[in-house]
């Protein structure tokens, strides 16, 4: 293993790099800070140093400082050799980000252990850090592996449904009872298995971070009427009576409507496959202070409190019934959650075991697009929002970097105006939250600061989504354009 | 006369129910199995519309949409892609590449006859699935 110590003091340098190399190491030996700094900086830095705290220009604890800031690839293990023997003094050296620390003058055999123990701490971050790449790799090649088969499987299934179709609509000639009952059957299978790739496709876009919402000021109450006419005849079938409970004719949210009947679809399908014959399925929206409480409410059999927490992960099957029925693929709710939550609302069942299971999901009562202010100068924020005000937008406010990362991802806002320079988590640090998480990386953001941008220091600049900046004062206009283009996009 | 209609879709079977089902509800068709051929063909029948598959030998069904959309002889040919792809980018990029309709392969016959009737009428109706 390769050690790379600094130290000033010729004597002392000597002793170690001679002690360190009778024991087999390999040591890159460095007089000050700044060499210790630049060999640090490297490409293929050693992994582990001792670095002497009192040098001249940059010191240890500098060194230990500016390498713990600089976001290095690899972990470096660092053990501070000092003469300073007071307790408050280690405890410096450590805060600023040493591993552990050895006095001067050392003995050989103490340094041989601490070496020996940071040479254990580094082979077990090595090893964390290949089982988390594995791990990625392996996340990857799964949702590149299920978007690829849930295509390929679908062009089959394409050409299966067309040819059944022809032939039941007559244009392959007429067909006799018993041929028309079987192709039906047929199609109604095909079908089946459509639908089910369609969630598995569907579910590896929401693994990925792929799904796109499509906002806008949609109506609720009229969702609600389509999902029970869409599901009339189904729940008919079994006996099941479907009732509507809502509390005025329209109910305004600036959602994707799609995405919405997506989720109530599924929810009531579920309810459908658990509810037992002759039963009633409930389906409503009340409204709460600032969320639409939106609900699907059956009186099944329920479920056991162990299992409700298991409810939405993917590809749980409770047999709540028994008999036949629509094997579904169990990825219904776990769909239902990640659109859901897309939207900034929260996703829940509750049960009572013989009484029945109500879905309940949340949206935000506003319908229009929501604009995240962040600025740690109030007043700034006021001049933003006074300007904006013209738009139809709902304001939301943040002064500060992690008050407006919880607010991006409790109320998932249709874009954000960020300020680069604040305390504490500053604008960049703000951008690498959101792009890392796959729920608010959609989120577009507009740069307003009155400093100079580093392109360099913001995450997935490079993407082809690049930030677009603005510097302050801006023009109104220009910053009204900006928004509202960031919004339609 | 029947309105004309383009079909470019390189699996043979899918292209032989998309053919026998237009012809049964009346159309005239001409088909093409791959991009180029397939652009060759719109150019030379002038169909009233065209169907086309997105991932296609040769030249795909995006590039397809392009060349005639920017073309000011044939951009008045309505365009469908019909794929069995069905990310949101897809479809985002169809439209940017002016193709006026983006449906999914398993969508019931009835929907994208319903959306050919309605291009047939120059009325614009983007994504439909099943």
């Amino acid at each position: 293993m390769r050690i790379l110590i600094a130290e000033d003091d010729n004597i002392s340098r000597k002793l170690l790099k001679t002690s360190l190399e009778k024991r087999g190491y390999d040591v890159v030996a460095t007089k000050n800070g700044v060499e210790a700094w630049n060999v640090l900086a490297s490409n293929d830095a050693p992994q582990l140093a001792i670095l002497d705290w009192m040098m001249p220009e940059m010191d240890g604890v500098d060194v230990i400082r500016h390498l713990r800031s600089a976001k290095m690839k690899q972990y470096t293990y660092i053990i501070l050799l000092t003469a300073k023997g007071h307790q408050d003094d280690i405890a410096t050296g450590l805060e600023a980000g040493a591993d552990d620390y050895l006095r001067k003058p050392f003995n050989a055999k103490e340094l041989h252990a601490r070496v020996r123990v940071g040479q254990r701490m580094i082979e077990i971050q090595n090893q964390l850090e290949d089982h988390i790449r594995r791990l990625k790799e392996l996340d990857q090649l799964k949702k590149d592996f299920l978007a690829m088969v849930s295509h390929e499987l679908r062009t089959p299934l394409a050409v299966m449904k067309g040819g059944v179709s022809l032939c039941l609509d007559g244009v392959a000639g007429q067909l006799n009872d018993t041929q028309a009952d079987l192709l039906g059957d047929t199609l109604e299978n095909i079908d089946q298995l459509t639908r089910l790739i369609t969630d598995l496709l569907d579910m590896s876009k929401i693994e990925a971070g792929k799904i796109v919402l499509r906002r806008d000021t949609m109506d609720l109450a009229f969702s609600v009427r389509k999902a029970l006419n869409a599901f009339k005849y189904s729940a008919g079938e079994k006996g099941i009576t479907l009732k509507i409970a809502l509390n005025a004719s329209s109910l305004p949210v600036y959602a994707d409507a799609d995405k919405i009947d997506q989720v109530f679809n599924n929810l009531i399908s579920n309810a459908i496959r658990y509810t037992p014959e002759n039963k009633e399925i409930t389906l409503g929206v009340d409204i709460l202070a600032n969320d639409y409480l939106c609900y699907v409410a059956d009186t099944g059999i329920g479920i056991s409190d162990n299992n409700l927490k298991k409810l939405f992960s993917k590809f749980t099957q409770f047999s709540r019934v028994d008999g036949p029925g629509y094997k579904g693929t169990g990825i219904g709710l776990t769909i239902a959650r990640g659109l859901v939550e897309k939207h900034g609302g929260k996703i829940w069942a509750e049960s009572k075991e013989g009484e029945g299971t109500t879905f309940n999901f949340t949206l935000k009562r506003r319908d229009r697009p929501t604009v995240l202010i962040v600025d740690d100068e109030p007043k700034m924020v006021d001049v933003i929002e006074k300007v904006l005000s013209h738009g139809n937008y709902h304001f939301l406010k943040a002064y500060s970097g992690e008050e407006a990362c919880e607010l991006a991802q409790s109320e998932m806002p249709a874009m954000i105006v960020l300020d680069m320079v604040m305390p504490g988590l500053d604008g960049y640090g703000v951008i690498d939250k959101l792009k890392n998480d796959v729920r608010t990386q959609d989120i577009p953001v507009l740069i307003l600061s009155s400093a100079q941008i580093e392109p360099d220091k913001i995450s997935g600049e490079n993407d082809a989504g690049a930030i677009p900046i603005m510097t302050k004062p801006v023009k109104p206009k220009k910053l009204i354009d900006s928004v509202e283009s960031l919004i339609k996009n | 006369m029947p309105a004309k209609i383009a079909i470019i879709e390189d699996n043979a079977a899918f292209r032989k129910i998309i053919d026998i089902r237009l012809k049964a509800e009346g159309y005239d068709t001409v088909v093409a199995e791959d991009g180029l051929t397939g652009l060759e063909m719109v150019r030379n029948e002038k169909p009233d519309l065209l169907i086309t598959d997105l991932m296609l030998p040769g030249i795909d069904g995006h590039k397809i949409s392009r060349m005639l959309k920017f073309d000011q002889r044939y951009r008045h040919i309505p365009i469908i892609m019909l794929t069995s792809r069905d990310l949101e980018e897809d479809a985002d990029i169809a439209k940017q590449c002016g193709a006026d309709a983006f449906i999914v392969k398993t969508t019931k016959a009835r929907i994208v006859l319903d959306v050919i009737e309605k291009l047939l009428h120059k009325v614009t109706d983007f994504r439909e699935t099943a």
